[in-house]
C-alpha cells in the first residue's frame, strides 16, 4: 500500500515540476501588466511606476525572478496576492471549502441519482425504459452548464421564488470561521437551524447545476458497465442456480461494476471543477473556479502561478486518493499494478 | 428503434445544412441595426422578425443562423488541429515506445494536469481573446485524448503479427505508421472526432460566455448568450434560444458519436 | 406529482423569509458592483474601494454637503486661509474618536498629529509608512498634491497648519475627496511595535460612522455601526456589502430582500423596478461624461476636418435610446451641466452622415480608404453601461460613410495601460468627477500634463487650451474662474479631439423600507444616515 502510494506521488513530480517552470514563464508573457493594473486608472507616474514594479520584485532579471520563485516554492509559499496582498495559500485555503462544499454536494447528487439510473436503466435493458433513460441521461451530459443555470435560476430563483439568486448565505446570519463549511460551521452560529437551512437553500441549485453533466455520465458508466457485467458468465451462472434479480443485480453485478464506476467518479474531479469555473461564476459562489478566473482577468500574477499550481496538486492529490480506493475495492489490482506500469 | 439510433445523424445533418446555407436562409444581415425602434423586439411568427431583435435591434434570427455557421467552422478547425496533431503524436507514441513515447505522455500529462476549460482559459488570457485565439487554445486542450487513444490502439496494432511481417520486408515505420496503422485506427478517431467536435463547440461557446472568445459584433452563441444575460428577465428569448442551439449541435453530435461506436 | 411539487414547495419556503438573529437589530445590505482592492483609500483609485473604505470608515478635514458639491465642516470644524492662499491653518473638532479592533484600543482622540501622520505618509519618501504596500498615492500624486504641499504641521493638538507652494483653487476641495481621509497615528505606532506595518491598509481603523468587521473576497464586507461616531450616529446597527457584479442578479437580489439598495440596475430593467410596489427608484444627473476620444497623434486623426467629419456620422441619439434606453442627456461640452462654468452657449454636435460623407471626400477618403481601430470599453460605467453594444453601433455608423472600424478590447487594467501609451486611434472612456470642480476634468482629461500622465487618451496638447485652465487653477474667484474656463471648452468645440456622447443618470434601486438615502452625484456611496422602516 505505502509502495504504491510513493510509486504514484513520484510519478506525478515531473507533471508538477513541469507545470510549475511552465506557469513561471506563461504569466511573464500575458500581455497585462501587473504594476499598472495595480497603480490604477487615475493615471500613474513613471516614479510611482518604477516604484511599485521594485516593490513586486518585477525589476529582476528574469533568471532571478525563477530562482526566487521556485526556492520560495519549496519552503511552501505559493506568493503573495497583488491585489489582497495574503498569501496565496492562505486564500487558496480560505476559497477551497466552499468549493468542496459544492463539489461534494454535486457530486453525492450525481452518485445518488446516477447510479440508480443506470441501474434501472440496464435492468431494464429490453423496455422503452432503457432508451427514454439514456435519451436523458445524453442531454444531461450535452448540457451547456452556462446556460443551464441561466435557466434554471430564472425559473426557480425569480419565476417561483423558491431558491435564493447567488451567493453563500443570507447576509444576516454570521457564521464564525471553523472549517469553512457553512454546513457544519453554521451550527456555531446565533441560530444554528435557519442558518444551517438558509445555507442549504443556496447550495441546492449550484449543487444541482454543477452535477448535471457528472450525474449523466455516471450513470451512462453504471449502465454500460452493468450491461458488461450482466453478461458475464459467472452473473449467467448465479441466476442459472436460481438467485433472485435483484440479488444477481445488487451482489454480483454492482459490485463488479464498481471499479468502472469508481474510474468515473474519479475522473469527474476534473469536470467538476471546470464546471465550477462557470457554476461559481454565475452564481458568485465564492470558490476556487470564481477565484481563479477573477485573477485572470485582473492579471494577479502570484494567484495565477499559486492557483494553477495549487489546483493541479489539488487534483492529483484527489486522483491518488481514488487509486487508492481502488485498491479497497479491488483486491485483485495488486497483482495487476506492476503491469499495469 | 432504428429511427431512434438514427437522430444523431440527422441532427448533425440538419446543423451542417443550416450552418452551410445560413447566409441564403437569412432574412437579414446579422451586423444590420435594424431600427433603434425595433430593439429587444419580441419573437413573432408573423415575421419579418421570426425570432425577435436583440438588444440594439438586429434580426436574432439571422444573428443565430450565422451563429451556427460560426460554431461549424470553429468546431470543425478545433478538430482538424488537434486531430491531426494528436494522431500523429499518439502513433508515434505508440510506436517508438522506449525514447520519444514516454516524452510525449509526460507532455500530455502537463496537459492533461488542470482541467480543459481552465486550461484553455489560461491560454486564451495569455494570447489575448478572439476566435482565433480560443480555437488555438481549446485545440491544444482537445489534444491530449487523440494521443492517449492512439497510443492505445497503436500498441494494440503493433503486436499484430502484419507489423512484424511488413517489417521483415523492409517497409519503412513511416509505411507502417501511415499506411498499416493509421487505417486500422481510423474507426476510433472517427468517433472521437464527432465526440471531439461536440466538446470543442461546448468548450468555444463557454470561452464566449466567459468574454474570453469571439469579440464583437461576431455572433456567437456564446458571446450572444453571456450579452443576453442582462435582458434574462425582460427579454428571455435572448438566453433561452442561443443555449437551446448549443444544447441541439451538441446532443446531436454526442448521439451520432454514440451512433458510430455502435456500428463500429 | 401535484404533490411531489407543494412538497417541495413547502420544504424550501420554510424559512425562506430569513428572521433576524435578534429582532431589535437592522442590518443594511447593499449590493455593491465590485470588491474593494485595499482599506485604505489614500492607496485606492477605484469606486469599489472607496465606497468601502473612505465613505463608511474613515472621515476627512472637510466633507461635501450630503447630495450636493458644497463644502461643510468635518473633523475639522473650522479653518482659516491666508491673504496669500498659500497658509492653511484647520481646527479640529472635538470628541472624535478612532475605532478599535484588530488588538488596538485608542487611548486618545483625534489630534493635528493624526493629520499630520496621514499626508506626511503620501508626502515624505522618507515616513515609516511611505512605501508600505507599494506606496502609490495616485489620487493624491494625480492631483498634484505632491507639488503643492509644502508642509504639514501641527501647531497644537487641536490645529494644524498646511503650507502650499503656490496658490491652488481647488485645494480645500481635494482635502474633501476620499484620498484624503485621516488615519490614525497611533495606530500606525502600534503596529509598527507589532511588527504588522503592511496591516495598515488592510485592517483599517478610522474615524467613520462604521467598524469594520470581516471581508470575504468577492462575496461580503460587514460593518457594524459606529456607537461613539462624533456625528449622529448610524441608525441602521450593521452595514452588509454584498459584491455582486452582475446587474441583473443585484436586482434579483432586490427583489428577493437580499439588498436593501443596489447601484446601477440595468437601464433595461428600470421600468420593472418603479412598477414594483415595494421598491423605488431613485436617481439623480451624475457628474459625468461619457466619450470617444480620437488619438490626436494618429497620422490622419490629427487633422481637426477630419475629427469634425467622422463626429457627424455618429448617431448619438441612437445611443442613448439603444444602450441608456433614454436615461442619459446628450452631451456637448467635455463638462456636465450641473458642474458650474458649463458653457451653454456651445451649438449641439451635429448628426448628419451625408455632411460626413462629403467632408471625407473633400478630405480625399473615398470609401474604405479609411481603416481606423475603436477601443470599446470593456466594463460598464454609468456613462457606458455597455462600451461593446455601443461599439457595434459605432461600427454601423461609420460603415455607414464609409468608414472601417475594427472594434478591439483588452481587460481592463491593460486597456488603460494601451490607453496611456496611445495605442489606440479611437477609444471609449468617461469620467466621474470626484470634487465638483472643473479642473477634475478639463485638467485631468484634456491638459498637456494630462498627455504625459496618461489620462488624455486624446493625447491632445493645445496651447491655448492649457493656458486657460493653468491659470484657472490659481485663482480663487469662481467668477473669474468660469471665464477661462468658458473660453476652454470653447476651444474643446472647435478642436474636436473628443466626440462628448452623454451625461448619464445615476440610478439606484431601494426597498421602499429605506429612508433617508440620497444619491450622492459624486458617485461614491455615503450610507451614515440610511436607516430602515421596521413596517414590510
Amino acid at each position: 500500500m505505502l509502495k504504491f502510494l510513493l510509486k504514484r506521488l513520484l510519478q506525478t513530480l515531473p507533471t508538477l515540476l513541469a507545470l510549475m517552470i511552465l506557469s513561471f514563464l506563461m504569466i511573464r508573457i500575458l500581455p497585462g501588466d501587473p504594476v499598472l493594473s495595480l497603480l490604477g486608472e487615475r493615471g500613474a507616474t513613471p516614479e510611482a511606476y518604477l516604484e511599485m514594479q521594485k516593490a513586486l520584485g518585477l525589476d529582476q532579471s528574469f533568471v532571478s525572478q525563477f530562482l526566487n520563485y521556485s526556492s520560495q516554492l519549496f519552503r511552501g509559499d505559493f506568493g503573495t496576492s497583488i491585489f489582497t496582498k495574503a498569501p496565496v495559500v492562505k486564500e487558496f485555503f480560505t476559497q477551497l471549502p466552499a468549493t468542496v462544499e459544492l463539489s461534494f454536494l454535486a457530486l453525492l447528487l450525481a452518485i445518488s441519482f446516477g447510479i440508480p439510473l443506470g441501474l434501472f436503466s440496464a435492468y431494464k435493458k429490453n423496455t422503452f425504459w432503457d432508451p427514454l433513460l439514456s435519451g436523458v441521461s445524453l442531454l444531461g451530459y450535452s448540457m451547456p452548464i452556462f446556460w443551464w443555470a441561466l435557466i434554471l435560476i430564472l425559473f426557480f430563483s425569480v419565476q417561483l421564488g423558491w431558491t435564493p439568486v447567488s451567493g453563500r448565505i443570507h447576509f444576516i446570519y454570521e457564521i464564525p470561521q471553523v472549517t469553512g463549511f457553512y454546513l457544519i460551521d453554521s451550527w456555531w452560529s446565533a441560530n444554528p437551524f435557519a442558518a444551517f437551512w438558509s445555507s442549504v437553500q443556496h447550495l441546492i441549485l449550484p449543487a444541482f447545476v454543477l452535477g448535471t453533466i457528472p450525474l449523466a455520465s455516471i450513470a451512462r458508466f453504471t449502465r454500460s458497465a452493468m450491461l458488461e457485467s450482466l453478461g458475464q458468465d459467472y452473473i449467467r451462472t448465479a441466476h442459472s442456480k436460481g438467485l433472485g434479480v435483484i440479488s444477481v443485480l445488487f451482489k454480483h453485478a454492482l459490485r463488479n461494476a464498481s471499479i468502472p464506476i469508481v474510474t468515473a467518479i474519479g475522473l469527474m474531479t476534473g469536470a467538476l471543477l471546470t464546471g465550477a469555473v462557470l457554476t461559481e461564476s454565475i452564481f458568485s459562489w465564492p470558490g476556487l473556479g470564481r477565484w481563479l478566473v477573477q485573477a485572470l482577468l485582473a492579471r494577479d500574477y502570484p494567484v495565477i502561478q499559486g492557483g494553477i499550481l495549487l489546483i493541479a496538486i489539488l487534483i492529483v492529490a484527489v486522483n491518488i486518493f481514488v487509486d487508492l480506493l481502488y485498491y479497497k475495492i479491488n483486491p485483485t489490482l495488486k497483482s495487476i499494478e506492476s503491469e499495469a506500469h | 428503434m432504428k429511427s431512434i439510433n438514427q437522430l444523431g445523424f440527422y441532427g448533425v445533418s440538419l446543423f451542417v445544412l443550416v450552418a452551410t446555407l445560413g447566409p441564403i436562409l437569412a432574412p437579414f444581415s446579422p451586423y444590420e441595426i435594424i431600427s433603434t425602434d425595433a430593439v429587444s423586439l419580441a419573437p413573432n411568427l408573423a415575421g419579418p422578425h421570426y425570432l425577435g431583435t436583440d438588444d440594439i435591434g438586429r434580426d436574432f434570427l439571422s444573428r443565430l443562423l450565422y451563429g451556427a455557421r460560426m460554431s461549424l467552422i470553429i468546431g470543425l478547425s478545433v478538430v482538424l488541429i488537434s486531430m491531426s496533431l494528436g494522431v500523429s503524436l499518439g502513433i508515434i507514441a505508440g510506436f517508438y515506445t522506449r525514447r520519444l513515447g514516454p516524452v510525449i505522455m509526460r507532455l500530455t500529462d502537463i496537459l492533461m494536469s488542470l482541467p480543459s476549460l481552465l486550461m484553455a482559459m489560461v491560454v486564451v488570457a495569455l494570447l489575448g481573446p478572439s476566435v482565433k485565439n480560443s480555437i488555438l487554445a481549446v485545440s491544444l486542450v482537445s489534444i491530449p485524448a487523440y494521443i492517449r487513444l492512439l497510443r492505445a490502439a497503436t500498441l494494440e496494432e503493433r503486436a499484430k503479427p502484419y507489423v512484424e511481417a511488413g517489417r521483415s520486408f523492409g517497409l519503412s515505420d513511416f509505411r507502417l505508421m501511415v499506411f498499416h496503422i493509421l487505417p486500422n485506427c481510423l474507426p476510433v478517431i472517427i468517433v472521437q472526432g464527432a465526440l471531439g467536435l461536440s466538446e470543442a463547440i461546448l468548450s468555444i461557446a463557454a470561452l464566449g460566455f466567459l468574454n474570453l472568445g469571439a469579440q464583437a459584433p461576431i455572433p456567437e452563441w456564446g458571446v450572444m448568450l453571456s450579452d443576453g444575460r442582462a435582458y434574462m428577465e425582460t427579454s428571455s428569448w435572448l438566453v433561452t434560444l442561443p443555449g437551446l442551439c448549443i444544447l441541439f449541435v451538441v446532443l446531436s453530435f454526442n448521439l451520432f458519436g454514440d451512433e458510430l461506436q455502435e456500428k463500429i | 406529482m401535484k404533490n411531489l411539487q407543494s412538497l417541495l414547495a413547502v420544504l424550501i419556503f420554510v424559512g425562506c423569509q430569513p428572521k433576524s438573529q435578534n429582532s431589535k437589530e437592522s442590518i443594511f445590505a447593499y449590493c455593491s458592483v465590485g470588491s474593494p482592492s485595499i482599506f485604505n483609500p489614500q492607496l485606492a483609485s477605484d469606486g469599489p474601494s472607496f465606497n468601502a473604505s473612505s465613505q463608511p470608515l474613515y472621515n476627512r478635514l472637510l466633507s461635501f454637503k450630503k447630495g450636493t458639491t458644497e463644502l461643510v465642516p468635518s473633523l475639522a470644524e473650522s479653518w482659516t486661509v491666508s491673504s496669500d492662499q498659500k497658509t492653511y491653518i484647520f481646527k479640529l473638532s472635538k470628541g472624535v474618536k478612532f475605532h478599535s479592533g484588530f488588538g488596538f484600543k485608542p487611548t486618545r482622540e483625534l489630534q493635528a498629529q493624526d493629520v499630520v501622520f496621514t499626508f506626511n505618509r503620501m508626502l515624505k519618501k522618507d515616513h515609516a509608512y511611505h512605501s508600505v504596500n507599494g506606496g502609490g498615492y495616485e489620487y493624491f500624486k494625480s492631483m498634484e498634491m505632491d507639488k503643492i504641499i509644502k508642509s504639514v504641521k501641527a501647531l497644537s493638538p487641536d490645529e494644524v497648519e498646511f503650507q502650499l507652494t503656490k496658490p491652488e483653487a481647488p485645494f480645500l476641495a481635494n482635502l474633501a475627496m476620499d484620498f484624503a481621509s485621516i488615519l490614525s497615528a497611533e495606530y500606525g505606532d502600534y503596529l509598527v511595535k507589532n511588527n504588522k506595518r503592511e496591516r495598515m491598509d488592510f485592517d483599517p481603523i478610522g474615524t467613520g460612522p462604521f467598524t469594520f468587521k470581516s471581508y470575504s473576497k468577492d462575496s461580503l464586507i460587514r460593518y457594524e455601526a459606529n456607537k461613539n461616531y462624533f456625528k449622529t450616529p448610524p441608525k441602521v446597527n450593521k452595514l452588509v456589502f454584498a459584491i455582486t457584479p452582475d446587474p441583473s442578479v443585484r436586482l434579483q437580489k432586490l427583489k428577493k430582500q437580499e439588498c436593501h439598495l443596489i447601484t446601477e440596475p440595468h437601464p433595461s430593467d428600470l421600468t420593472q423596478i418603479m412598477k414594483n410596489p415595494s421598491l423605488k427608484l431613485k436617481q439623480t444627473s451624475g457628474m459625468n461624461v461619457g466619450y470617444l476620444a480620437f488619438n490626436t497623434k494618429h497620422k490622419d486623426l490629427k487633422k481637426k476636418a477630419l475629427r469634425e467629419a467622422l463626429s457627424l456620422a455618429l448617431n448619438r441619439k441612437a445611443y442613448i435610446k439603444a444602450i441608456y434606453l433614454g436615461n442619459a442627456t446628450l452631451a456637448k461640452n467635455p463638462i456636465p451641466p450641473n458642474l458650474w462654468s458649463y458653457r451653454e452657449e456651445t451649438p449641439e454636435w451635429e448628426y448628419s452622415p451625408s455632411k460626413s460623407k462629403k467632408m471625407l471626400l473633400d478630405l480625399g477618403y473615398k470609401p474604405g480608404d479609411l481603416k481606423l481601430s475603436l477601443w470599446t470599453l470593456p466594463v460598464s460605467r454609468p456613462y457606458n453601461p455597455s462600451g461593446k453594444k455601443m461599439g457595434e453601433m459605432m461600427q454601423a455608423d461609420f460603415k455607414k460613410v464609409g468608414v472601417d472600424i475594427r472594434l478591439q478590447t483588452y481587460d481592463w487594467p491593460t486597456y488603460l495601460e494601451k490607453a496611456r501609451k496611445g495605442e489606440h486611434d479611437l477609444i471609449q472612456l468617461g469620467w466621474s468627477g470626484d470634487n465638483g470642480d472643473p479642473d477634475n476634468f478639463l485638467g485631468v482629461l484634456l491638459s498637456c500634463a494630462g498627455v504625459r500622465a496618461g489620462s488624455n487618451s486624446a493625447r491632445w496638447c493645445h496651447k491655448k487650451f492649457d493656458e486657460q485652465i493653468l491659470k484657472a487653477k490659481t485663482i480663487t474667484d469662481q467668477n473669474q474662474r468660469t471665464v477661462f474656463y468658458k473660453e476652454a471648452q470653447k476651444i474643446f468645440f472647435e478642436e474636436k479631439p473628443w466626440v462628448p456622447l452623454v451625461h448619464s443618470t445615476i440610478f439606484r434601486g431601494i426597498n421602499t423600507k429605506v429612508k433617508a438615502y440620497r444619491i450622492n452625484p459624486l458617485g461614491t456611496e455615503d450610507l451614515s444616515g440610511v436607516s430602515l422602516s421596521s413596517g414590510k
